[in-house]
C-alpha cells in the first residue's frame, strides 16, 4: 500500500473517532439547515396568512363607502377622536396605521372628492405594508369611479383601458421552486463545504505539531509528499461530507415536510438525476480546493490556536462570495461573462442553477475549472511545504 | 553503523540572525555499543538526533547511517533507524495496537511478518494487557511502552534515543533503560542522549559531552575521568563545561 493511502486510512479512521468531527461535519449542518428551513417556513407561511392588522380611525364615524373599503382590509378598527391620538398608538404598535377621511363639503367644486390621510411608521413592516394595502384599494375605488363616470359619458371600455396587462409565468418552478431561500441554500452548502472541515483542518497539521505525533510520521519512512497528499484527500472527504449532510438534510426536510418547510416547498423537492450530477460536479471540486487551502494553513502554523486564527481569516473570504451570490441575482450580475469563473461566487451560483433545475453545463464546467485548478495550485504549496523544514519543526 | 564527520547546523532567526546550533561535531558508534551525548538542556543534543535521523539537514558535514548518507538516501535511513523520545508521541484515538500496525505498513511490514513482529514486541514489552486500548487512555509508562514497540517493531539496526526517560516516574525509566540495554546486547548501535549523569554511566560505552553545539569531550568513561581528573562523570562534566565561570556570568 502507498504510503498517501495508509495515511490517508489512518486519518479517516481518527476523524470519525472525533467527537468535534461528528458535531462539524453531521450534527451542525443538519441542525443548521432545519433551522433555517424552520425559520424561512414560519416567516413565508406568517407573510402568506396576513394576520389581520387594527386601523385606527380618525372621528366616530365612516361614510358607508368608506366603511366597505376599510372593512375589506381589516375587521379590527378602533376609533381615535384626534390624530394625535392615533399617533400615540401608532407609536405604541397597538395599530398599524392611522386613517381620516375628510366628509365630503357638499356645494362646493369638491363635493366628489373626500381627502383621505394615512398616517404610518416606516420602521414597522407591518405599517408599511397595511400602507400599500390601502393604497392599492383607494386606487381600485378611484378607477372603478373613473370607469363608471366615463361609462356615463357614452366612452366604450376599451378606450378605457389603453394597455390591458396579463402576467403568464414561463414555466412551473422546479426543483427548490420559486421560494426566496433558494437563493440562500447555495451560501449554505457552500458554507458548510469550508466551515465543516475547520475543527479538522486544525488539528491535521498544526494539532500534530503541537502533540509531536507529527515528529513521530516523519521519522518514518513515509514520504512528505505522501503525508501530504493522505491527509489533504482526508480533510476533502470531511468537507464533502459536511456539505452533502447541508443538502440530504434539505432534500430530507422538502420530502418529509417537516419544519414548516411546506410553506417554503409546497410541491416538495424534486431534484433531477441530471442536477444531482451537477451538484456533485460543482461540489467535489469546491471540497477538493478547500482541503487544499485548509491543509496550507494549518501546515503553516505551529498550534492548533495560531491555525484556528488563519482559519477564522480564511472563512470571512468565504462568507463574503458566498453571501454575495444570494443578492447578485438583484443586480443582474449574475448573468455577466465571466462571473462563473469568480472562485466560491461561480460555484455557488452554479448550486443555484443546478437546485433550481436550470444547470448550465458551460458555467458549471468554467466554476469547477476554476475550483480544480486553485486546488492543484494549493496543494502544490502545501507539497512545498511539507518539504520545508521550517515549517514542520515550528513548535 | 553510525559515522558523523564535521556535522553542523545553522538556523536562521529574524532578530538574532544565524544561530549555531551544532558546530563540527563528530564520532562514531558502532554495532552494540551503546554512545552517548551529554549535555544540558539546549547543549544541541536533540538537534544532531534530528539531523541523524533526517529530520533536519545538516548545514555542513556529512552523517552515515549503515552506510547511507542521511542527507542524500534519507528515505532509506529512515527505514534502518528507530527513534525515540517523550516528545514522539502516539495517536491519541488510535489503539496501541492500530499504532503499531500503522507503523508498520509505514516501514512496509504486512501480512504475517507484521503479525510476527507485533506478537515480538508485545510479548517483549508486555503489552498484552492495554495494547489495544486507545492510547489515549492510556498511563505514561504504557504511552512509552508502546513508544518503544512503535521504534523497534520494523527490527533497525540503529535506535536514537533522545533523552527517552525525560518525565518518567522510576520504574518507567527503569524499563526504558532496560530496553535500551537489551538493543545492545541484540548487537544495535545505540546512540542515547541524555543530561542525567547517572544513566549515561550506565548505559553508555562511549560518551560525547557537548556544551553549546560544541563537542567538549569525547570517550569512554574511563578516558573522560582521566583527562579531567575527575572521580565522577558529574565532576567532569561540570569542569568541562566551566561550571564557575558560568555561574559567575549568570
Amino acid at each position: 500500500m502507498s504510503h498517501w493511502s495508509l495515511v490517508f486510512k489512518k486519518e479517516i479512521r481518527e476523524i470519525f473517532r472525533d467527537k468535534r468531527f461528528r458535531t462539524g461535519a453531521f450534527v451542525m449542518p443538519a441542525f443548521f439547515v432545519f433551522i433555517f428551513v424552520m425559520m424561512f417556513g414560519t416567516i413565508t407561511s406568517g407573510v402568506s396568512k396576513k394576520k389581520e392588522q387594527t386601523f385606527a380611525i380618525v372621528g366616530s364615524t365612516m361614510d358607508p363607502e368608506i366603511d366597505t373599503l376599510v372593512k375589506s382590509i381589516s375587521k379590527s378598527i378602533v376609533f381615535v377622536k384626534s390624530q394625535d391620538e392615533g399617533r400615540k398608538l401608532l407609536r405604541s404598535g397597538k395599530v398599524a396605521l392611522v386613517l381620516e377621511f375628510e366628509p365630503r363639503k357638499a356645494g362646493s367644486d369638491k363635493q366628489f372628492q373626500q381627502k383621505a390621510t394615512a398616517i404610518f411608521d416606516s420602521a414597522a413592516p407591518m405599517s408599511e405594508i397595511s400602507l400599500k394595502v390601502i393604497e392599492s384599494a383607494i386606487s381600485v375605488i378611484n378607477r372603478e369611479s373613473i370607469i363608471q363616470r366615463l361609462k356615463s359619458f357614452g366612452v366604450p371600455e376599451s378606450q378605457m383601458e389603453p394597455i390591458k396587462f396579463e402576467k403568464i409565468e414561463a414555466e412551473a418552478p422546479k426543483g427548490l421552486g420559486a421560494s426566496a431561500f433558494s437563493s440562500l441554500l447555495p451560501y449554505l452548502i457552500v458554507l458548510w463545504t469550508f466551515s465543516g472541515a475547520m475543527v479538522i483542518a486544525a488539528d491535521i497539521v498544526a494539532g500534530e505539531k503541537e502533540r509531536g505525533t507529527l515528529e513521530t510520521l516523519l521519522l518514518s519512512p513515509a514520504t512528505r509528499g505522501g503525508v501530504a497528499i493522505g491527509k489533504f484527500l482526508a480533510l476533502a472527504v470531511v468537507s464533502l461530507i459536511s456539505s452533502s449532510t447541508s443538502l440530504l438534510t434539505l432534500l430530507l426536510v422538502g420530502a418529509t415536510g417537516v419544519g414548516n418547510s411546506k410553506a417554503l416547498f409546497p410541491e416538495g423537492i424534486n431534484l433531477s438525476f441530471q442536477s444531482a450530477i451537477a451538484l456533485l460536479v460543482i461540489v467535489v471540486p469546491l471540497a477538493l480546493m478547500t482541503a487544499a487551502i485548509l491543509l496550507c494553513l494549518s501546515a503553516l502554523a505551529k498550534s492548533v490556536r495560531e491555525a484556528q486564527s488563519y482559519l477564522n481569516v480564511a472563512n470571512l473570504v468565504v462568507i463574503l462570495p458566498a453571501v454575495s451570490s444570494t443578492v447578485l441575482g438583484f443586480t443582474g450580475l449574475d448573468k455577466t461573462a465571466g462571473i462563473k469563473f469568480v472562485p466560491i461566487l461561480g460555484s455557488s451560483l452554479c448550486l443555484k442553477e443546478a437546485l433550481l433545475e436550470k444547470s448550465n453545463w458551460a458555467g458549471i464546467a468554467s466554476a469547477a475549472g476554476v475550483s480544480v485548478v486553485l486546488a492543484v495550485i494549493a496543494l502544490k504549496i502545501a507539497l512545498i511545504l511539507f518539504s520545508r523544514e521550517k515549517i514542520l519543526a515550528r513548535t | 553503523m553510525v559515522l558523523v564527520e564535521s556535522i553542523g547546523k545553522d538556523f536562521f532567526d529574524p532578530k538574532k540572525g544565524k544561530i549555531c546550533a551544532v558546530e563540527d561535531m563528530s564520532f562514531e558508534a558502532k554495532p552494540g555499543q551503546t554512545f552517548g551525548l551529554l549535555g544540558v538542556n539546549g547543549a544541541g543534543k536533540t538537534t544532531i538526533l534530528r539531523m541523524l535521523s533526517t529530520l533536519l539537514k545538516p548545514s555542513r558535514g556529512k552523517a552515515m547511517i549503515n552506510c547511507l548518507d542521511v542527507s542524500a538516501d534519507s528515505q532509506k535511513v529512515r527505514e534502518s533507524i528507530g527513534f525515540l523520545s517523550t516528545s514522539t508521541a502516539l495517536y491519541s484515538r488510535l489503539t496501541g495496537l492500530e499504532c503499531l500496525e500503522y507503523f508498520g505498513s509505514l516501514y512496509g511490514l504486512d501480512g504475517n511478518k507484521l503479525r510476527s513482529r507485533i506478537n515480538y514486541v508485545t510479548e517483549t514489552l508486555d503489552l498484552g494487557d492495554y495494547y489495544g486500548q486507545l492510547c489515549d487512555k492510556m498511563s505514561t509508562g504504557q504511552k512509552q511502552r508502546i513508544s518503544i514497540a512503535r521504534a523497534i517493531l520494523h527490527d533497525p539496526p540503529v535506535v536514537f534515543f533522545d533523552e527517552p526517560t525525560a518525565g518518567l516516574d522510576v520504574v518507567t525509566s527503569q524499563t526504558v533503560l532496560e530496553f535500551i540495554e537489551l538493543s545492545k546486547a541484540q548487537g544495535k548501535t545505540v546512540v542515547f542522549s541524555t543530561h542525567i549523569m547517572s544513566e549515561a554511566e550506565r548505559i553508555c560505552d562511549n560518551i560525547a559531552i557537548v556544551h553549546k553545539g560544541k563537542r567538549l569531550a569525547m570517550g569512554s568513561l574511563q578516558e573522560i575521568l582521566g583527562a579531567t581528573g575527575s572521580s565522577t562523570l558529574e565532576s567532569a562534566f561540570l569542569s568541562l563545561v566551566g561550571y564557575r565561570s558560568e555561574v559567575a556570568n549568570q
